[in-house]
């Protein structure tokens, strides 16, 4: 099940990014994802979290720093630099984990139903755990771009069928 | 009165569609690709939600509605349901554009009354082959390449 989807999320990560916001990216897993604070990733770091139920449970974070956000947004929308706000940043980070999600579902098993929640952004006051959260898997994808680093972090447990 | 009053008035040689999704980038996003996918003409009428949707089409007849899936307040199958329960709207086509990719739900918004249906992330060329199988071609032939929009495909 972890290789299965560590490999629908390398694919969907690709296609999202690729498709949709024209980015050239190489997606590696990584064992590690470290701090993921401002401090950390050198500028101000937008963390959207999307949470989901089904066979399987849990959670993905998608880490982007504001810099390669902004420009991703200004692709998206079609928008200039000086027009984006902090809203459209929300907005276009909370959109493409959405997409991501739902595209590394579809990949993993298109006959299963995963309930996908409302995309919510966090305060990188209160970011993502350093560590596994007791009782769930761990899968950190390190998303290399021309503009730096993204990552995306997924915590899951599987649904036991009594 | 008004909507019957709004389809004789409106320029048959262009479309009005309505954009229904939570996302303002994703509206922005859909908009953008529809034009350069050759349906250059279209006027576009936003809406955030079902509910939001369903007020927009008290007032406005549109040639097709576009909707997201997963929103707060009404989501995009309770959308379809409401409209295929009224006697005007349900003329209405409806296109989901949506991440929900399980084929269960696929065949639960064809079997509820979507017209259509794409997966997000999606090219211009899937939006226009949906959009051609609903309303035919563009009037303006506008092809993908060949789109004076200001879009990068």
């Amino acid at each position: 099940m972890k290789e299965a989807l560590k490999a629908a999320m390398t694919t969907s990560i690709s296609e999202v990014l690729e498709t949709m916001f024209f980015m050239t990216i190489e997606a590696t897993e990584d064992t590690e994802w470290g701090d993921l604070t401002d401090t950390a990733y050198g500028e101000k770091l937008f963390v959207s979290k999307i949470d989901f139920h089904g066979p399987l449970s849990g959670s993905f974070f998608f880490m982007v720093p504001e810099s390669i956000l902004s420009a991703m947004t200004e692709m998206f929308m079609g928008m200039e630099a000086g027009e984006v706000t902090e809203s459209h940043l929300s907005g276009t980070i909370s959109e493409a984990i959405n997409m991501i999600a739902g595209n590394t579902f579809s990949k993993l098993d298109d006959q299963t139903v995963f309930n996908l929640q409302i995309p919510e952004i966090l305060e990188t006051a209160s970011p993502p755990p350093t560590a596994h959260p007791p009782g769930k898997e761990a899968i950190f994808i390190r998303i290399e771009t021309p503009g730096g680093n993204l990552g995306l972090l997924l915590f899951y447990s599987v649904k036991l069928r009594v | 009165m008004e909507l019957l009053g709004n389809l004789i008035a409106r320029d048959a040689m262009t479309y009005k569609m309505l954009v229904v999704d939570d996302s303002l980038p994703m509206r922005a996003i859909i908009i953008r690709t529809i034009k350069a996918s050759g349906f250059m003409e279209t006027e576009f009428l936003q809406a955030g939600d079902g509910e939001a949707a369903l007020e927009v089409l008290g007032n406005e007849w549109v040639d097709l509605v576009i909707t997201d899936y997963n929103m707060p307040d009404m989501n995009g199958m309770e959308l379809i349901q409401k409209m295929k329960k009224d006697d005007i709207l349900q003329a209405i086509p409806v296109l989901v554009v949506t991440t929900e990719g399980s084929r269960q739900k696929v065949e639960a918004f064809i079997q509820e009354g979507a017209a259509g249906y794409v997966k997000k992330p999606f090219t211009p060329e899937t939006i226009r082959f949906e959009l051609t199988k609903i309303l035919g071609e563009p009037e303006n032939e506008g092809s993908i390449e060949g789109s004076d929009d200001d879009f990068d495909f």
